[in-house]
């Protein structure tokens, strides 16, 4: 118990009585200001104002297009989504992949037999897996890639665009999986909780604490590569299902 | 039984002794005085009839039943005392509209009638009314209630004397439309005996007289006349008071005046009020007061 | 002379409806002590920071902390000044008896911290809004604008604290010697071993997760306001 303490209890405690004191002084100063009437009103208004606030807020968000934001129900789905993908991943079921997630199509046109898998960084790990499909084709030197990306899902904010930009680069028969520069991200936020419980009361078996944390997006790159092809993979990138 | 029964009621505060062993029967429509000196237990009784308080001892009934936290009692009796409060924030016509939700018997338009005639604004806060208009307005507020039992404890404390009279004739017509138990204590018997059917006279916590007001005013006379003469009238008894100045003066009560005795003396026989009587039966000494300055 | 019947819960509901009415101003301070609240929040209630490589994410939040830890004190005060006698007293004038008296002010606690709870979200709601309009920044809700266990568990809270202030203010109404020796036992129960104790009533009620907390908070509250119910019922209550 320190006296700073006790003092922040003395100044809460008066902050905490001054209203009292306000409106003692109100009522003797106006007469009668405060009838059960006008109470009702102000306290009505006051709800009222409250939910024009909320309505304003709401209407603002939908407005802005800068950032998707996501429902709770909609980031449980990209959650469900993600597992059937990978399910499926496992399985080489390629033409089933879901295409919604499929941000990009190109190829890559190799000048020799070989081709080198490459991380800019060991930070990637984790986020980035290639997965390989050999197809029967002698005459061709080219890879067709495919790259699925899942949402990257921030406390609700749709940030999967901030994460997708030039990852990959390809040259010199090298698929080099680059680090960009860290982006930095200022949010302001409402939280309708009490952030100081959400630290503090475990929740790990509530799906609502996974739910409205992340979903940090995996990206896939799914090679269709010629059978006489060498892969190099010196960046550990290659997912074996 | 009767509607409000007491049965040897203590109640003790600390150590002071406010009720001794008091027992009463009150029975049938009538308004009652009680009267009583300064301290003497009639608020304290009234709190116990209320069921604001718990006696120490004894058992009081009212309509068969504990008044202490009973609904049955609170819904049907009211007391009406000069410390009565309401929720600050409710004005008068508020207050009105809530102890109309509260009793099945409210007379609304009866109450706004008293008050427009006692010039209290229905806008107006009870906090904020002066002594004499609080009081008012507690009284139109007990009346209005028109509980069976309607207990007025010094209603009148505060008025000026033309409202006194007004709200006395009040009572009296209330209690005319509707029947019901009134019991109006006072100090002050001579300003409300009109209104009395019955006088229950309290003293040191105890029941000393309950009777119907005539019987009070026929209880003791007063006898003047020639010391000796009066001395044998009274066959030399305890008299409940005695002064001589130029005549000698006793009053006494009526049954042990020896009628027999010669009716031609020039001794005066005349019968004393209630209020006098009264006070003479919680007298502590003969003289009164003017013992103290004569010893 | 007849005499007339209410029974019990008609006696409580006419009350509740009136005391609700006649202690209403304690909403205004409410409200006076929400616009103090927004000065403390109108920079963000915290930050938060998440960075994975790629990203750095800092998150200005605004949330109902500060909102509803003042709107518990608040009704831990209304609920004392309440029970106080000044408040009971007026009891007297109506028909009333102690146990009608005492669930008719519980249920108006129950009912002034649901409003409150409601107030505590609305301010939410006005204060970002009037930020996001001054200073020009979007807003992003954390998931969604309204959480309803969130809801639920600011009104436990606060309705925790109407309680205990109820219970309090009980225990000064029974006896001024047993409230003040309650008063040193729990401030010493508190600030000799501060942290531990603290530690331990917030684990007590925390632990097990959000819903058990609203049960464990919902048992403790009704304890706290049938436990006056039972000793208070012998209570003398006089105007004078």
């Amino acid at each position: 118990m320190t006296p700073l303490l006790f003092m922040v209890l003395i100044l809460m405690s008066f902050l905490l009585f001054s209203p009292y004191f306000a409106v003692s002084i109100g009522k003797k100063l106006k007469k009668n200001f405060w009838t059960v009437k006008r109470i009702s009103i102000i306290i009505t208004g006051y709800i009222g104002l409250g939910l024009i606030a909320y309505m304003y807020l709401a209407l603002s968000l939908t407005g802005n297009n800068e950032y998707k934001t996501l429902s709770s129900e909609e980031i449980e789905r990209i959650m469900i989504d993600e597992n059937q993908f990978s399910s499926s991943l496992s399985q080489k079921q390629g033409d089933q992949f879901d295409e919604r997630y499929l941000v990009d199509e190109w190829s890559m046109k190799l000048s020799s037999d070989e081709v080198t898998l490459l991380r800019e960084s060991e930070d990637t790990y984790g986020r980035i897996y290639v997965l390989i499909d050999w197809r029967d084709d002698a005459g061709s030197n080219e890879i067709y890639v495919k790259t699925y990306q899942i949402p990257h899902v921030n406390r609700g904010i749709d940030l999967t665009k901030e994460v997708t930009n030039n990852q990959f680069e390809f040259a010199d028969d090298t698929l080099i999986v680059k680090k960009p520069p860290e982006k930095q991200l200022i949010f302001n936020s409402i939280n309708p909780k009490i952030e100081m419980l959400e630290w503090s009361v475990p929740r790990l078996h509530s799906k609502d604490y996974v739910v409205e944390n992340s979903v940090t997006g995996s990206t896939y790159l799914y090679l269709n590569v010629p059978n006489h092809v060498t892969i190099i993979d010196e960046g550990k990138l290659r997912f074996y299902p | 039984m009767g509607d409000i029964v007491c049965n040897l009621l203590d109640k003790n505060y600390r150590n002071k002794k406010a009720l001794n062993k008091l027992s009463c029967s009150i029975e049938g429509e009538k308004i009652i005085g009680l009267i009583g000196r300064n301290g003497a237990g009639k608020s304290t009784w009234l709190k116990l009839l209320a069921g604001h308080l718990k006696p120490t001892d004894g058992e009081i009934r009212i309509f068969g039943e504990n008044p202490f936290n009973s609904l049955k009692v609170a819904s049907n009796l009211i007391l009406i005392e000069d410390t009565m409060t309401f929720p600050p924030f409710l004005n008068i016509r508020e207050l009105l509209k809530m102890a109309g939700d509260f009793y099945q018997n409210w007379q609304g338009e009866l109450a706004e009638g008293l008050l427009k005639y006692a010039d209290i604004p229905l806008n107006n806060y009870h906090h904020k009314l002066s002594k004499g208009q609080a009081s008012t307005f507690n009284l139109i507020y007990g009346l209005a209630t028109r509980c069976a039992i309607t207990l007025l404890d010094e209603p009148m404390n505060g008025m000026d004397e033309g409202i006194r009279t007004d709200m006395y004739r009040a009572i009296l017509k209330e209690y005319i439309a509707n029947p019901r138990i009134i019991i109006i204590s006072s100090h002050h018997l001579a300003e409300i005996e009109h209104l009395l059917e019955e006088i229950m006279l309290i003293d040191h916590g105890e029941v000393v007289l309950h009777l119907p007001l005539e019987a009070v005013s026929q209880m003791l006379v007063r006898i003047k006349g020639e010391v000796n003469e009066v001395k044998e009238m009274t066959g030399y008894q305890d008299v409940l008071y005695e002064k001589q100045d130029v005549s000698y003066e006793v009053i006494i009560e009526r049954n042990k005046l020896d009628e027999t005795y010669d009716k031609q003396s020039k001794t005066l026989i005349q019968s004393v009020s209630a209020t006098e009587v009264c006070k003479l039966l919680t007298n502590k000494s003969k003289g009164g007061i003017d013992d103290v300055f004569n010893s | 002379m007849s005499l007339t019947h209410k029974t019990f819960p008609q006696v409580v509901l006419t009350q509740v409806k009136w005391k609700v009415m006649a202690y209403s101003q304690a909403l205004i301070t409410l409200l006076i002590l929400q616009i103090v609240m927004y000065y403390f929040n109108y920079s963000g209630s915290g930050m938060s920071t998440r960075g994975n490589g790629l990203l750095s994410l800092q998150t200005h939040f605004y949330s109902l902390d500060g909102f509803v830890i003042s709107t518990c004190l608040w009704s831990f005060v209304t609920a004392y000044l309440i029970q106080t006698k000044d408040y009971r007293k007026t009891n007297l004038s109506i028909v009333s008896n102690r146990v009608t008296g005492n669930i008719a002010n519980a249920l108006v606690l129950v009912f002034y911290s649901f409003i409150a709870t409601i107030i505590v979200h609305m301010s939410l709601y006005i204060l970002v809004a009037f930020i996001q309009l001054v200073k020009g920044i979007t807003m992003f809700p954390d998931v969604s604008l309204f959480n309803f266990l969130h809801f639920l568990v600011s009104f436990c809270l606060i309705l925790l604290a109407a309680s205990s202030g109820y219970f309090l203010s009980s225990l000064f109404n029974l006896s001024k010697i047993l409230g003040g020796l309650f008063v040193i036992f729990f401030g010493l129960f508190l600030f000799r071993v501060f942290d531990e104790q603290l530690l331990t009533i917030m684990r007590f009620y925390f632990e097990a997760g959000y819903l058990l907390f609203i049960v464990k908070a919902l048992i403790t509250a009704s304890l706290f306001f049938t436990l006056p119910v039972v000793f208070l019922n012998r209570k003398e209550v006089v105007r004078g």
